[in-house]
């Protein structure tokens, strides 16, 4: 691991976020978006409205992956931060997943996030579930045959789920 | 003088006729342009005598077995070699997929609009129905240029196993 730094993403790397985006649309192994997800659909999940994303770049500024923060829910759950994650096919096995994971658990404590849940991590996708966990995550639900996976048919989902805080310290949760 | 019959279309400032092996120095100096490998692939051509094979068994091939191909795309004012704008039949693709490629030099002046314009309007003198494109999800120009010319985003694809993704775009039916 040399040199990688995380940076806010800009505009100016959609292009490389798009084509990674695309690489893991074409496998069809982690992310639900099917292979019609447009160009436009990609611009506003990764750069849209509210979103906060982030750029993992090489010292050489090639885009190696992405993530993005966002509130899970509205309003009573707007303390519980979600984030996805997808690093270049080209770049994987080399701890750029950690490092933004790392990365996202700091964003999220920073900007007030009490806890940080995920939605929908593929239950064969080792490398991300022995990740979560060594980040602090916990499987809390398995959610059955929800996913589709392209080469495996229908497999299981699990929700992730960490308190980012001890919620003796948690503000109060008076209006 | 180029012969009448290798001719295909002209436009007001452009010229698209059949490539001949004698185009081997233009096709070698367009494969190696910094654009056509980034977006394009590098298709390992260094010399003359293997540019000259390339167009044998690409363009000139292809012109023979399906009646279309890539187009050889020149200046009208003075002849000038351009880039190929034309029509490809893949394996790999259902659709016949129009296909540009425009020396460095030469863009930025709506060459590769104005052929592409033509080569529309030609695959639908040819009768066919449905025209695809593909593009590197990177390629930002391709894909404006292909919305102009009427093509709307399919789905992200690759072609074949281990291949980078491509952006399918196709033209509306009949189109």
């Amino acid at each position: 691991m040399r040199e990688i730094e995380i940076r806010p993403a800009a505009e100016a790397d959609f292009e490389a976020i798009w084509t990674i985006f695309c690489a893991h649309i074409v496998a069809g192994e982690s992310y639900v978006f099917g292979t019609a997800t447009s160009r436009e659909a990609g611009h506003h999940y990764w750069l849209g409205p509210g979103v906060r994303s982030f750029v993992a770049v090489s010292a050489a500024g090639r885009v190696l992956g992405m993530y993005r923060l966002v509130p899970n829910q509205v309003g009573r759950g707007h303390h519980v931060a979600n984030a996805s994650y997808m690093v270049s096919p080209s770049a994987q096995g080399a701890g750029i997943g950690r490092l933004m994971g790392e990365h996202s658990l700091d964003e999220a404590r920073s900007h007030g996030y009490l806890a940080m849940q995920f939605n929908h991590v593929v239950s064969t996708n080792a490398a991300a579930i022995g990740l979560w966990k060594k980040l602090g995550f916990s499987i809390v639900g398995t959610l059955p045959k929800a996913f589709r996976h392209k080469r495996l048919g229908y497999v299981d989902a699990y929700v992730m789920y960490q308190l980012l805080q001890d919620p003796d310290h948690w503000p109060t949760a008076d209006e | 003088m180029i012969p009448a019959m290798t001719e295909i279309l002209t436009t007001d400032r452009l010229r698209l006729r059949l490539v001949t092996e004698d185009d081997a120095p233009f096709y070698l100096a367009l494969a190696n342009d910094p654009a056509f490998i980034e977006h394009i692939g590098d298709r390992q051509l260094r010399t003359v005598e293997a540019a000259r094979r390339g167009l044998r068994d690409g363009p000139i091939a292809m012109q023979a077995r399906y009646g279309h191909s890539l187009y050889l795309v020149e200046r009208l004012d003075d002849g000038v070699q351009l880039g190929l704008s034309g029509l490809l039949k893949r394996d790999t693709l259902e659709h016949v997929d129009i296909g540009y490629a425009f020396l460095s030099e030469h863009r930025g002046r709506g060459y590769a609009f104005e052929a592409g314009q033509a080569v529309v309007r030609h695959a639908a003198a040819l009768g066919i129905r449905r025209l695809a494109a593909i593009t590197s999800p990177a390629n930002a120009a391709s894909i404006a240029l292909l919305q102009r010319l009427g093509l709307r985003f399919e789905r992200c694809a690759s072609l074949a196993p281990g291949q980078p993704p491509v952006n399918v775009y196709l033209a509306e039916p009949d189109g």
